[in-house]
């Protein structure tokens, strides 16, 4: 299983170099494609649900990104 | 409420030496954001109020280096039941101890590009009456393959302190509760609990195509020390004990998370969908969907609809009230009983909109001759609560569609 999923990654990733282009990146560089672009509300709305709920994680480490700069 | 000085002593220097370095670089990228949240659990006699402010500013004052210091805190008051047992709703009530208490939080950090590397560290201090923390985090990211793959590593470490009742040598069963926050920290009669938080995080996010971004996340965390709530006692044997909750010292924690950002053109908007699994060795397990859906209406006006559904199981030793083999009827589980809600098994429910003013300077200039950009954040989110067991703590705040309502203005500034 571990395998196909690293595979499949690898696979993912590689395309990835030849699918999208810099200049390609015009939808992608716009705020609402960012999912963590208000980090303030994003920190206010963890604060919340850690408090209300009994689970907490599985957040991106550090932020993602598109590579559009 | 006393504050340490020398933390806020060195995170005051911190900010003073951003803003310097931010006003003196010409070329640098600045923010200051700011937000205002009211929380509010409003179902029933049992009312709690939270208003977090937050600040932050960002400063870059070398092209490959960012600053970032800011200050939140949390301003709450309430009423909430400190016993945990089976019982009429007048006694809920009537037993509901009123408190106030604020937290005042500092954070300071910064981040350096190596080339296709970010890495970054921050410090954060926080206190309230009965809680101190001192956290520290590390991470690191790269961009690879035309930078349409980043992956993300990070780790934080916590140095946790919680006021209580100088219960060693007690057993469980007769370990007394702390009745109110004075004299935490200062008096001789209260001792300090050590918490230590180690949390681990890995995420890869990928370029799908031209229009979608993917990304898979996961997290590991390990809580080591005392986690019970002090003030919070439970009734064991038909009532003849009242003990304070009594939780295991160690819990690991592992989610993993699943996001999707799919750009819709001709509508000038975006699809969000994600979803997380979350598994601790408390036995508690939970699934997160939430669903979003982001548009330009005009193009400085932005608004955002999106729904959430959350729902957990129970902890190994969660025992409901309201069931025959409750603490009361049968007594603890093992050495442990809790009269925590976040233990129970529940759903949560979640429905909101945000609107958003995107303001930019144009040809003419800059916005107050020297911003680049302002923006202005207003949302609410309303909350469902359902429990999924008779009687769980605070059972009456789901007599109401509505458990609780989330209000937040902000304001982010850019030059």
């Amino acid at each position: 299983m571990m395998r196909k999923l690293l595979l499949c990654g690898l696979l993912l990733s590689g395309c990835g170099r030849y699918a999208v282009r810099a200049n390609e990146k015009e939808y992608l560089a716009d705020r609402i494609m960012q999912p963590d672009f208000d980090a303030q509300e994003t920190a206010a709305d963890e604060h919340v649900f850690s408090n209300r709920e009994g689970s907490q994680g599985g957040k991106a480490a550090g932020g993602g990104g598109c590579g559009c700069n | 409420m006393q504050l340490e000085r020398a933390p806020f002593g060195l995170i005051a220097f911190v900010i003073a030496c951003a803003i310097i370095s931010f006003a003196a670089s010409a070329r640098a990228e600045n923010h200051l954001d700011t937000r205002f949240t009211y929380f509010g659990e409003t179902s029933g006699n049992l009312k709690i109020h939270v208003f977090h402010p937050q600040l932050e500013i960002t400063g870059d004052p070398h092209p490959a280096v960012t600053l970032r210091a800011g200050y939140d805190a949390d301003v709450v008051t309430g009423a909430t039941p400190r016993t945990y047992g089976a019982r009429s709703a007048i006694d809920v009530v009537s037993a509901a101890t009123n408190f106030s208490d604020t937290r005042h939080a500092v954070h300071a950090g910064m981040e350096a590009r190596v080339g296709r590397a970010t890495l970054g560290a921050n410090y954060t201090f926080a206190t309230e009456n009965d809680y101190r923390s001192h956290a520290i985090d590390v991470r690191a990211k790269v961009d690879l393959f035309g930078k349409n793959t980043t992956f993300a590593l990070s780790y934080s470490h916590n140095f946790d302190s919680v006021c209580d009742v100088d219960n060693r040598g007690a057993s469980p069963l007769a370990r007394r509760s702390l009745i109110s926050s004075v004299g935490c920290f200062t008096s001789k009669t209260l001792v300090e609990e050590s918490l230590a938080i180690d949390s681990y995080a890995l995420s890869w996010t990928q370029v799908l195509s031209p229009i979608v971004l993917g990304e898979l996340s996961t997290s590991f965390e390990v809580v080591d020390g005392f986690q019970s709530n002090p003030y919070r006692r439970v009734r064991l044997f038909s009532g003849t004990v009242e003990a304070q909750e009594s939780e295991p010292l160690v819990r690991e924690r592992v989610a993993a998370q699943a996001r999707l950002r799919i750009a819709v053109p001709k509508a000038r908007a975006a699809v969000g969908v994600s979803g997380r699994y979350y598994w601790d060795t408390w036995g508690v397990q939970s699934g997160t969907v939430e669903l979003s859906w982001e548009q330009y209406i005009l193009p400085q006006l932005l608004i955002r609809v999106r729904g959430r559904f959350y729902q957990q199981g129970r902890a190994l030793f969660y025992r409901d009230a309201g069931e025959t083999n409750s603490y009361e009827a049968v007594g603890p589980v093992g050495q442990y009983f809790t009269g925590d809600r976040e233990l129970s098994p529940l759903r949560d429910y979640l429905v909101g909109a945000k609107i958003s003013y995107l303001k930019s300077a144009g040809p003419k200039g800059k916005i107050f001759k020297f911003l680049e950009s302002v923006d202005l954040n207003l949302k609410v989110d309303v909350i469902g609560y359902e429990n999924l067991s008779p009687q769980p703590p605070s059972a009456e705040r789901a007599a109401n569609f509505i458990d609780a309502i989330i209000a937040q203005a902000g304001v982010t500034l850019r030059w």
